[in-house]
């Protein structure tokens, strides 16, 4: 059975060590065993460490080998078929179920191989140090975050995501990964061989990710302080390393030069679209050079934004890339692209007129088309939605709340005229009372108008009694904490004017937070389908632009919206904050950015791709199936019957006193008892059973089920080749990849309406959910068995020719190697499989698959499912409730 | 200090004939005299003049006023919804 050797490699600092040894002994570490590497410490760190001898397996070596040669003695020293999780000793394991949160992340795909997670620093507060970064191929200056700043830590990069690099001071690497590349390279004593290896792992297709639930704080550079500049020295020798390998292939992966023509601060609007874009271009294979189409300092709090500013422009680009009509003159590349949005029903004639120097205009939605087609604009105009920064704004976000438990309204105000700040003030105060557990909190972003604002604001007459408003004036809140500042309110309000592009509103409705637009522009439609709509009296004149209309908000309809969202509080909440996850991943910025790099590479603007490597498969690797079968198909697919068959083979599926035999499978069903309950359990504990598969676990569930296995397998691992078949197996065998050494798996697949009336026989069900059962079951099986050795079984092949079908699987079982298999006399076979039942379930002929079902079952009958590419891994389409909020 | 602020600040700074690092240190000056009584224009000219001749860590006060926000510290969500929302609400 597969463990995990947790190395921790130690040089001198004892105390660092003894902190993280106690730290990781305290946390959850099942089926782990933990040596520490002593890289020839000089310190009292050999004679204390003897105290943990009991506890931890020391490999002591004579002398510092430097980070690499020392974490390869602790590689070399754990067992043969464990995972190996490299771990720095200036780590605090602040989470306790850490390891259990790596290994489903290391497991959930197969072509996963180097899991990294969240590190902190040491900081009271909290600051994020690492969350997976890259290394830019100009400077090879590695960063440990997107963004390349050090962050307070708001809950950012909350999902398991893939990225270029992770760092190796806490990494999770499977066993697979490395007999395929091998351990650290020793070309590097220490630094950048963590960027090295992800790199060598993705040219065999092997991803490296990092686990978005698991955070861990890390001193950095705790381990080697106050070394007299040794540690410069190995940093400079083993960039050059590292440069002679890869900074040519890195650079080579750029397919285009592209400029971007905009601003990162104000218009906020049009900064945000530098800040999400500008970085996920240049990871895509654009070599972004940035270009202040306005007066601004030069602080973006974005390192890659940095970098592009930093970058000479070549003279004539690729792609030239202006964000926002002002800048669309200074578009000047090989293909001319415009990214803009209006605050109107028609966009102004000069910006019509700019637009006309421009290959292509992208805008953020249908009204934006329409505004600028009506202003005469004869350019092709593509729409490219603009998703919402998943990695920021969630529903997790941590945000301070009204201390009084105040019910929160939050608007924002950068323009008097566009804003209506104002009018939002002077209807709020009418609205409520100031004896009412509500308040508007307004902010006024720092700006032009900001004294304007505050002046307009002061003139409106005063209401002691009148609803409370609190203006937040002069803060320029860092971008990273924008979600936080939206999730302190309940309710974001964006009645403007303006019809214009507003981040904020999906970044509400992202974090869970209701929100109240007006029904004009951009934000108009997300304020239709998700959010509370008001209505506009008229249109009206722009101020300062008597040649283009916005809209006047309906006062009375604002009103109406804000009393309503007060009063209906708990319902309108609790409809947002369900739907959050949802909007999120429909509205993802990086699918945007994936459209905004199809968009640009039309007519050849760019190189064609890099092409990626094969995606790696543990079934590639060059070795025999050890011995572990695991059974998976949907109940009544007659998985029994094959397990069974297996048994006759020579395959140990456990005692006559551990299988369970039922009433509905009288010949038994080949199902261990333990494995049953621990089935069972594993279900309950996550709020669901066999006919209410839960779509999520709380780790503790998942935990719970390895540990329970890990001990049921550890009883079957003496008779391999051995099996295990349990129906719900199908939804959590993938939980037990990591214990595994060598799996195959056995699909046993029957047509999906004899499953759904054989379980309406059994159970009553409808024939609808048990399809959607079977189809559940199914997907989720082959899922899990993606990239590993299986076969696959038709039970109504195997009963209609029992010999066949025996001879058949043995031979599949046998070529995967498979050993210690025997074939069955005939008469066995005939005896276990045969006769064919004699009264077969039937259902109303109306009854039919959906086109899902239907795709998913002609996969398996052309056995194209096996092909771990196939489209039928793609999920369901779901259903997500589209409806607005009221 | 943002973009705004500064091109506000470097305007004042001309027509008062200082530069923008020594009409911080002025500014600074002017604010403590200011806690007992309002100078004079003799004394704010005085003083504007005299900025030019500041301390060691006037000047590095000014220096960091000057440099971009995000280079040395950043506003905070938290402490901005603090000063709205004072303990006690």
């Amino acid at each position: 059975m597969r463990g995990a050797a947790l190395i921790v490699l130690a040089w001198n600092q004892w105390p660092l060590t003894q902190r993280c040894l106690d730290s990781l002994l305290a946390s959850a570490r099942p089926q782990a065993e933990v040596i520490v590497v002593d890289n020839g410490s000089t310190d009292e760190t050999p004679a204390a460490l003897a105290a943990y001898a009991g506890r931890v397996r020391i490999v002591t070596l004579a002398q510092n080998l430097g980070f690499v040669r020392g974490m390869n003695a602790g590689i070399a020293a754990a067992r043969a078929d464990d995972d190996v999780v490299l771990l720095n000793n200036d780590l605090v394991f602040t989470q306790a179920d850490w390891l259990g949160r790596l290994r489903d992340a290391a497991y959930a795909e197969p072509e996963r191989g180097v899991v990294g997670c969240r590190l902190l620093g040491p900081e009271a507060e909290g600051r994020v140090y690492h969350v997976g970064g890259y290394i830019e191929a100009d400077d090879l200056h590695g960063e440990q975050t997107e963004a390349g700043h050090v962050e307070r830590d708001v809950a950012q990069y909350p999902h398991t995501r893939r990225v270029q690099a992770v760092a190796f001071a806490a990494v999770y690497i499977r066993r697979d990964c490395l007999e395929r590349i091998g351990g650290l390279d020793p070309a590097f004593h220490s630094y950048f061989e963590d960027t090295d290896y992800c790199l060598r792992a993705a040219d065999a297709g092997i991803a490296s990710v990092v686990a978005g639930d698991v955070t861990l704080r890390h001193d950095q550079h705790g381990s080697t302080q106050g070394d007299g500049g040794f540690r410069a020295r190995l940093f400079a020798q083993s960039r050059e390393t590292f440069s002679a390998r890869w900074r040519d292939r890195l650079r080579a992966l750029y397919r285009a030069d592209a400029g971007w023509h905009g601003a990162t601060r104000f218009p906020y609007a049009q900064a945000e679209l530098a800040r999400l874009f500008v970085r996920r271009l240049d990871a895509r294979g654009l070599r972004m050079h940035f270009d202040r189409s306005v007066r601004e300092l030069g602080d973006t709090q974005d390192r890659r934004l940095d970098l592009a500013a930093r970058r000479q422009a070549p003279s004539m680009p690729d792609i030239a890339i202006a964000c926002g009509a002002a800048a669309f003159a200074r578009a000047r590349g090989r293909r001319r692209v415009g990214l803009a949005y209006g605050e109107w029903e028609r966009v102004p004639q000069a910006w019509a007129d700019s637009a006309q120097a421009l290959d292509v205009l992208l805008v953020p939605d249908a009204f934006q088309h329409d505004a600028f087609r009506a202003a005469g604009v004869r350019v092709p105009i593509e729409i490219l939605p603009l998703g919402v920064d998943r990695d920021y704004c969630h529903g997790a976000v941590p945000a301070q709340r009204h201390p009084q438990g105040h019910f929160v309204f939050l608007a924002m105000a950068e323009e008097l005229a566009r804003d209506a700040p104002d009018l939002l003030v002077e209807t709020f105060r009418r609205t409520f009372r100031a004896d009412e557990p509500v308040e508007l909190l307004l902010q006024i972003r720092p700006g032009r108008d900001a004294a304007a604002i505050q002046s307009a604001l002061a003139m409106l007459p005063a209401n002691a009694n009148a609803g409370r408003v609190r203006v937040l004036d002069g803060w320029g809140l860092p971008w990273h904490q924008r979600a936080q500042f939206l999730a302190a309110a309940d309710v974001y309000v964006g009645v403007r004017r303006g019809g214009g592009w507003d981040p904020s509103a999906a970044e509400a409705l992202a974090c869970g937070r209701l929100l109240i637009a007006t029904d004009f522009g951009s934000p108009g439609r997300l304020a239709r389908e998700r959010g509370l709509a008001v209505a506009s009296a008229r249109r009206v004149a722009a101020a300062g632009r008597p040649d283009v209309r916005w809209a006047e908000p309906d006062r009375d309809a604002l009103a109406a919206h804000l009393r309503r969202a007060f009063d209906h509080r708990a319902t309108l909440t609790r409809h947002v904050r369900a739907n959050a996850a949802a909007f999120g991943a429909s509205h993802d910025i990086e699918t945007s950015a994936d459209r905004f790099v199809d968009l640009l590479s039309r007519d050849g603007a760019l190189a064609p791709p890099h092409a990626p490597a094969r995606p790696h498969r543990p079934g590639d690797l060059k070795r025999a199936a050890g011995g572990q079968i695991v059974v998976l198909g949907m109940h009544r697919s007659g998985t029994s019957s094959v397990a069974g068959l297996l048994a006759r083979m020579g395959v140990w599926a456990g005692s006559d006193d551990e299988l369970m035999i039922g009433p509905d499978n009288p010949k038994g069903h080949y199902e261990l008892a333990r494995l049953h309950g621990a089935c069972l359990r594993r279900l309950q504990a996550a709020a669901g059973d066999w006919k209410q598969p839960p779509a999520t676990a709380p780790g503790a569930a998942v935990d719970a089920f390895r540990s329970d296995m890990a001990d049921l397998l550890q009883t079957l691992e003496p008779h391999r080749p051995w099996l295990i078949k349990e129906p719900r197996l199908c939804l959590v065998a993938r939980e037990l990849l990591p214990l595994l050494t060598r799996p195959m798996f056995v699909h046993v697949v029957r047509e999906p309406l004899a499953v759904a009336a054989s379980l309406a026989a059994r159970d009553g069900l409808e024939p609808a959910q048990a399809l959607a059962l079977w189809e559940h079951y199914t997907r989720a099986a082959f899922a899990a068995s993606r990239g590993w050795p299986r076969v696959l079984v038709d039970y109504a092949e195997l009963i209609a020719d029992p010999l066949g079908g025996a001879r058949r699987l043995l031979a599949e079982l046998g070529a995967l190697g498979v050993e210690g298999l025997r074939q069955p006399d005939d008469a066995i076979v005939q005896d276990w499989l045969g006769p064919p039942p004699t009264r077969a379930h039937a259902l109303a002929a109306h009854v039919a698959l959906d086109s899902s079902q239907q795709a998913l079952w002609a996969a398996i009958v052309d056995r194209s499912i096996l092909d771990d590419g196939s489209a039928a891994y793609a999920a369901r389409p779901s259903s997500e409730h589209a409806g607005g909020a009221g | 200090m943002n973009a705004f602020d500064a091109e506000r600040f470097a305007r004042l700074a001309h027509t008062l004939q200082a530069s923008p690092r020594h009409l911080l240190v002025a500014a600074a000056r002017l604010a403590r005299l200011h806690e007992h009584t309002a100078p004079d224009t003799a004394q704010r000219r005085a003083i504007i003049d005299d900025a030019g001749r500041g301390t060691r860590a006037a000047e590095d006060a000014a220096a960091l006023l000057l440099t971009p926000i995000a280079s040395y510290a950043q506003d905070d969500t938290d402490r901005a919804l603090a000063s709205v929302w004072p303990t006690g609400g």
